[in-house]
C-alpha cells in the first residue's frame, strides 16, 4: 500500500518536473520581458508577445526614379509591416514600398526574405507584398464598431532606425473619424509614432489590429498626435486588391470644394460644391452642372470631401447612385452612374 | 526495499533530466527546416510537429497523393485557381502552371510533364509528392514503421547577404569584365556610385576614411609617356590640384604613371593612370583624413590595394565583385527629368555602346539629352510639346517643309524619308547629310507622337563611318522604350517652360514687330518669333532665331569727343573681340545707308573642332548723337534663300531715331 502511494507520489512529482522544464525552455523563447515593466496593465506584454512574430520590418533600396533618390546616399528606407496570410502576404504602407526598388522583411525572428509587390493603392497609402514563406502568424482584425476613445493601444514598429526593430509605443486612442490630410479618415492616438513605425499594426487589448499606422500624417514639433488608417478602410483596400488586384474606386468627373466651416472642421451643414465637370464624365452624362451643391449620395449627408469618399466604399464603377442637390435654391435629385477610374 | 527505492529515484531522475534535455533540443529545432508529416489516409497532416486538418492522402500506384495548397502554403507558395481547371503555383523564383487531370505542366513556361495527372477530391487539388520534390526544393523520406512520408524543405529561402542592399563588397577584389580591370578593395567597402555604362566606380570606406575612385576613357591614341607629361605640365587637369611628386614606372608588367597631390579639400591623393585595352584607367585613391600623399603612399597597406590594381579580367578568378553594367553589349541608360515642383519624371530608356557617355543633360534645356563620343557623333532624344499636331505624318510634313524653307541645300542633303517603326510606334524618319567646312556627317532623325508628345530622335555621325556602324545603331534604336507615367504632370512642367522661352519673344504673334530703343534711339523690325535678350542696359542687346542659330546684336556708343578719337575695333566690343581673337576680315566696304555713312566689315569664321561655319557682317553706322554696331550672322547650313532675304529685310528695316 505504501509503495503505491509512492509509486503515484512519484510519477505526480515526474510529471510536475516535466511540466515545469517545458514551460522553462517556453519561456526562454519567448521575447517579452515581463519582468521589468512594474505597475502597469499587465496584459500589455502579453499583446505585444504575442503580436511580436506578426509583425516585421521592411527595408529596401530606392529606385533611381524615386525624388528622395540620392547620388551620394545610401538610398536605403524603411517601415514596418503586418502579416496578413499564413503563407507570406504582408500589409504596409504604399509610401514604405512604393519607391523601393528590392524589398526585404526581416521577420521577428531576425531572417530576412526578398518580397515582391503585390499591389499598391496611394490613395488610401496601403501596399500588399509577398514573401515566399510559409507559417507566418497572420493578425486578427479588430472591429471599427468596439473601438472606443480612451481604450489603450499599442503600436509596433521599427521607428528610427532599423536596429528598434519590433519596437512597441503605448497610448490611447485619442479620436476616431478624423480628418487629416489624406482621403480618408484615421484614427488618432498617442502612441508615439516615429519615421519607420508606418505600415505596423495599433493593436488593442484583445490583439487585435484596429489600425495600420502611418507617419506621413504627423506634424513635425507637434506631440502625441499620431494617424493610423482604421481597420475598415483597410479591409476596404484589402477586399479590392483580392478580388481585383488594385482598388476600383467610383469615377463621376466632378470635382468638389468644401464648404468654408468644413474646411476650418467646424460642423456644418453646407454640403460639397461642384467647381469643375470633366468632359464625358458620368457627371456631364448625369446633367451635374457647375456650381451644383450635392447634399447626400442616397440620403447619406455629405459635408467633406472625407465624408463622400468614406461613403464610396460602398460603390463600385459601374453602380447607380442618387444625389441629392441644391441648385439655384431649389433642392433636386440626380442619378449618376458611376464608371471606372483610370 | 531501500535498494528499490534508490534505484526507482535514480530512474525518476535520470528520466527527468533526459526529458529536460529533449524538451530543450525540441525547442532549438523548431524554426529551423520546415518538416511536414503525413500519414496516408490520415485526416490531418503534421505541419512543424502542429496537426493541420487536410484532405487524407492516398496513394495512385505507388505515388502518394497529397493535398496541393495545404502543404505549399505552408512552403509559402501562392497557390491561385484560374479559368478551368488551371492552377498556378509561385514559390520563389518557380512558376508553374498544373491543369488538374493533365500530366503535362509548364515550369517557369517549359513543357513538363508530371508521373501522374493531379485530380479533385472533395474539392481539394492533390497532386503526386513528386511535384514537390522535383520542382520546389524539397526532399522526402518514408518511414515504413509509422508509414508516415516527411518532406523536408532545408532551404526556405532566407538571405545569407544583405550585401546587394547596402552597397557593400562581399569579395576581395572589384573589376569589370567588359572594361578589363580588378584589384583589391579594402574590407568593409561600399560601392557608392557607379555610372550607367560602369565607366566611373566611386568605392568608399567610411571607417577607413578613404575613398576609391576608377574611371575610364576611351584611348585616343596616346602613349602612358605622352600623357604623363602632358599631365605633369599641366597638374591643373587634375582637380585644381596641386602637384607634390610624380612618376613614370615603365618596369611594372603594366606601365602607369603616378600623381601624388593635396586636392582642394586638402586631402591626399594617390592617383595612377594606365594606358591599355584602348581605354585610359584612373585610379583615384583619395584619403579624408591625411593631407600628405607621401603618407598615403608610404601606408603599405594602401600602397598595396593600388598595386593589385590589373589593366585585365581575369572570369577563372576567385572571388572578383564584377561591377561591369554591360549586357549584350550595349549600357542601358535612364532618362528622367527633375521637375521644379521635385517630382522626377521618368520619360525615355535607351541602351548605347559601352563607350558612349552622357554629353548634355538636364541643364539648360531638361528635355534635350544627348548621348554620344563627342559632337562628331551621338544620340540626341528631346521631347516637345507642339499642341497642334494630329499624327506623326503631319508632323514629319511639317519637319520637311522647315528644313526645305531654312537650310541651304549646298550644305545640307536629304536622301530619304520614310516611315518606320519605333519604342512599337509609327516613327517619321529623315536621312539626311550635312556638309560642315570640309566634313561630311550623315544624319538619322526620327519623330513620333506619344500621349501629346513629339520625341525627336536623332543619330549623328560621320558620314564615312556611317556604312561600317549602321548594325550597331540600329542595335541601339532597337532597344529605345518610352516609360508612360504621369505625363499630365510633365504636360504642365513644360509648357511653364515653354511660357519662359515665350516671355523673350519680340512679338506675341509670328507677324513682324517693331523694337524700338528710344534710350540709344535705334529701332528695328523682325518677325515675332525672334526672341530679345539684353545686359546690364539696353545699350547692348542681342535678338536670336535659335531654330535657325541666326543671332542680330546691335550696340550703341554715345558720341563724344573722346569716342570720336577712338577707331571702330576700339569703340565697339564685338568688333574688338572679332579682331582680338585672330579673325581678319574677308572684306571692309563703306556705303551711305539712310543717309548715314556705314562701314561694313566681313568675317568668315571656321572652327572645325567646334563645327563652327559662318559669316560674320559687322556694320558700323555713324549716327548723329549715337555710333552704332550691328552684327549679323547666321550659320552656313541655315543660308537658305528665305533665311537670307529675312536677315537682309531685318538689316534694312534698322532706323535711326529722330
Amino acid at each position: 500500500m505504501g509503495r503505491k502511494r509512492l509509486y503515484i507520489a512519484l510519477s505526480l512529482i515526474l510529471v510536475l518536473i516535466l511540466c515545469f522544464s517545458v514551460t522553462a525552455s517556453a519561456a526562454a523563447t519567448a521575447t517579452t520581458n515581463t519582468d521589468s515593466i512594474k505597475g502597469t496593465d499587465p496584459s500589455i506584454p502579453d499583446v505585444v508577445g504575442k503580436m511580436s512574430s506578426s509583425v516585421v520590418g521592411i527595408i529596401g533600396k530606392l529606385k533611381q526614379s524615386s525624388p528622395n533618390y540620392s547620388n551620394y546616399g545610401d538610398n536605403l528606407v524603411f517601415g514596418s509591416g503586418v502579416v496578413y496570410k499564413s503563407n507570406g502576404y504582408i500589409i504596409t504602407n504604399a509610401h514604405v514600398v512604393g519607391d523601393m526598388e528590392t524589398i526585404v522583411v526581416v521577420l521577428s525572428d531576425g531572417k530576412s526574405y526578398i518580397a515582391r509587390l503585390k499591389a499598391i493603392d496611394e490613395t488610401s497609402d496601403l501596399a500588399l507584398i509577398k514573401i515566399d514563406k510559409g507559417r507566418l502568424k497572420p493578425v486578427k482584425f479588430g472591429n471599427m464598431t468596439d473601438v472606443a476613445v480612451g481604450e489603450t493601444v499599442v503600436a509596433i514598429g521599427t521607428p528610427l532606425s532599423f536596429s528598434l526593430r519590433n519596437s512597441a509605443t503605448k497610448g490611447i486612442v485619442s479620436g476616431i473619424n478624423r480628418s487629416v490630410d489624406g482621403e480618408y479618415r484615421f484614427i488618432q492616438s498617442d502612441a508615439a509614432i516615429n519615421g519607420g513605425n508606418s505600415g505596423g499594426p495599433l493593436v488593442n487589448l484583445k490583439g487585435e489590429v484596429i489600425g495600420i499606422n502611418t507617419v506621413k500624417y504627423v506634424g513635425f514639433g507637434v506631440e502625441g498626435l499620431s494617424f493610423s488608417i482604421p481597420v475598415d478602410t483597410v479591409q476596404y483596400v484589402l477586399g479590392h486588391f483580392e478580388k481585383f488586384g488594385k482598388v476600383r474606386r467610383p469615377y463621376l468627373g466632378a470635382v468638389f470644394m468644401e464648404g468654408v466651416a468644413a474646411r476650418y472642421g467646424l460642423p456644418s451643414n453646407e454640403g460639397l460644391t461642384i467647381t469643375e465637370i470633366k468632359k464625358d464624365s458620368p457627371a456631364e452624362k448625369a446633367g451635374l452642372l457647375v456650381d451644383d451643391v450635392v447634399l447626400a449620395v442616397n440620403d447619406i449627408k455629405v459635408t467633406t470631401k472625407i465624408d463622400y469618399n468614406e461613403e464610396m466604399k460602398n460603390y463600385l464603377p459601374g453602380s447607380v447612385a442618387e444625389l441629392t442637390l441644391e441648385r439655384n435654391g431649389n433642392s433636386l435629385k440626380v442619378k449618376v452612374t458611376y464608371e471606372e477610374s483610370e | 526495499m531501500k535498494t528499490v527505492y534508490r534505484r526507482l529515484t535514480s530512474y525518476v531522475l535520470c528520466f527527468v533530466l533526459l526529458a529536460t534535455c529533449s524538451v530543450a533540443a525540441f525547442a532549438e529545432n523548431k524554426d529551423s527546416m520546415l518538416e511536414i508529416k503525413i500519414v496516408e489516409g490520415s485526416s490531418t497532416i503534421s505541419i512543424s510537429g502542429e496537426a493541420i486538418p487536410a484532405e487524407k492522402s492516398f496513394k495512385n500506384g505507388n505515388m502518394l497523393f497529397i493535398p496541393l495548397r495545404a502543404v505549399l502554403e505552408a512552403f509559402g507558395a501562392e497557390v491561385s485557381r484560374m479559368d478551368g481547371n488551371k492552377i498556378n503555383i509561385t514559390y520563389r523564383d518557380v512558376s508553374m502552371d498544373i491543369t488538374v487531370g493533365e500530366k503535362q505542366c509548364l515550369v517557369n513556361q517549359a513543357e513538363k510533364e508530371l508521373v501522374q495527372a493531379p485530380v479533385f477530391v472533395n474539392g481539394t487539388t492533390m497532386v503526386p509528392l513528386q511535384l514537390v520534390t522535383d520542382f520546389f526544393g524539397a526532399r522526402s523520406s518514408y518511414n515504413a514503421s509509422t508509414k508516415t512520408t516527411s518532406i523536408l524543405l532545408e532551404d526556405d529561402g532566407a538571405l545569407n547577404d544583405l550585401s546587394f542592399l547596402t552597397g557593400s563588397i562581399s569579395k576581395e577584389k572589384i573589376g569589370n569584365s567588359y572594361f578589363k580591370w580588378s584589384m583589391n578593395v579594402p574590407k568593409g567597402s561600399t560601392i557608392n556610385q557607379t555610372s550607367f555604362n560602369s565607366k566611373y566606380v566611386l568605392v568608399e570606406n567610411e571607417q577607413r576614411q578613404i575613398s576609391l575612385e576608377v574611371s575610364i576613357h576611351v584611348d585616343s591614341g596616346k602613349k602612358i609617356k605622352d600623357y604623363y607629361n602632358e599631365l605633369e605640365e599641366n597638374p591643373q587637369g587634375m582637380l585644381n590640384a596641386e602637384l607634390l611628386d610624380s612618376s613614370l614606372n615603365t618596369e611594372a608588367s603594366s606601365s602607369y604613371g603616378e600623381f601624388l597631390y593635396a586636392n582642394l579639400y586638402d586631402e591626399a591623393v594617390f592617383h595612377r593612370v594606365y594606358i591599355e585595352n584602348g581605354y585610359i584607367y584612373n585610379i583615384i585613391l583619395t584619403s579624408y583624413t591625411e593631407s600628405n600623399p607621401q603618407k598615403l603612399k608610404g601606408n603599405s597597406y594602401f600602397k598595396s590595394i593600388m598595386d593589385s590594381f590589373k589593366p585585365a579580367y581575369s572570369y577563372a578568378a576567385p572571388d572578383i565583385q564584377d561591377l561591369s553594367k554591360i549586357k549584350f553589349g550595349l549600357a542601358k541608360y535612364e532618362n528622367y527629368i527633375n521637375s521644379d515642383t521635385g517630382k522626377k519624371y521618368f520619360t525615355w530608356e535607351l541602351s548605347v555602346l559601352p563607350e558612349w557617355d552622357v554629353l548634355y543633360t538636364n541643364t539648360e534645356n531638361p528635355y534635350y539629352t544627348e548621348i554620344g563620343t563627342s559632337k562628331k557623333e551621338y544620340l540626341s532624344i528631346e521631347i516637345l510639346n507642339d499642341k497642334n499636331v494630329q499624327d506623326i505624318e503631319s508632323y514629319g510634313n511639317k519637319i520637311a517643309d522647315f528644313y526645305k524653307t531654312n537650310f541651304n541645300e549646298k550644305y545640307f542633303e536629304i536622301l530619304d524619308r520614310k516611315t518606320v517603326q519605333l519604342a512599337g510606334l509609327k516613327a517619321c524618319e529623315f536621312s539626311f547629310r550635312v556638309t560642315v567646312g570640309t566634313n561630311k556627317y550623315r544624319y538619322k532623325e526620327f519623330f513620333i507622337l506619344s500621349d501629346s508628345l513629339i520625341y525627336d530622335i536623332t543619330l549623328k555621325t560621320p558620314d564615312e563611318k556611317y556604312e561600317e556602324k549602321e548594325v550597331n545603331f540600329n542595335k541601339m534604336l532597337d532597344t529605345f522604350k518610352l516609360y508612360k507615367k504621369d505625363v499630365s504632370n510633365l504636360l504642365s512642367d513644360m509648357e511653364k517652360y515653354a511660357f519662359s522661352l515665350e516671355k523673350t519673344r519680340v512679338g506675341k504673334n509670328d507677324e513682324s514687330a517693331v523694337f524700338e530703343n528710344k534710350t540709344y534711339g535705334w529701332s528695328l523690325k523682325l518677325p515675332g518669333y525672334w526672341n530679345k535678350s539684353g545686359g546690364q542696359d539696353d545699350s547692348l542687346l542681342s535678338f536670336s532665331n535659335k531654330k535657325v542659330g541666326a543671332a542680330i546684336l546691335v550696340e550703341a556708343v554715345e558720341n563724344t569727343p573722346q569716342t570720336a578719337k577712338l577707331e571702330d575695333n576700339e569703340k565697339f566690343f564685338y568688333l574688338r573681340s572679332m579682331i582680338d581673337s585672330g579673325a581678319k576680315p574677308v572684306s571692309v566696304e563703306t556705303f551711305k545707308f539712310k543717309g548715314f555713312n556705314v562701314k561694313s566689315y566681313v568675317f568668315r569664321l571656321e572652327n572645325a573642332e567646334e563645327e563652327t561655319f559662318v559669316n560674320i557682317t559687322i556694320n558700323i553706322i555713324q549716327g548723329k548723337k549715337y555710333s552704332y554696331s550691328y552684327l549679323g550672322a547666321i550659320p552656313d547650313l541655315c543660308t537658305s534663300e528665305s533665311n537670307l532675304k529675312e536677315m537682309k529685310s531685318i538689316w534694312e528695316s534698322f532706323t535711326v531715331l529722330p
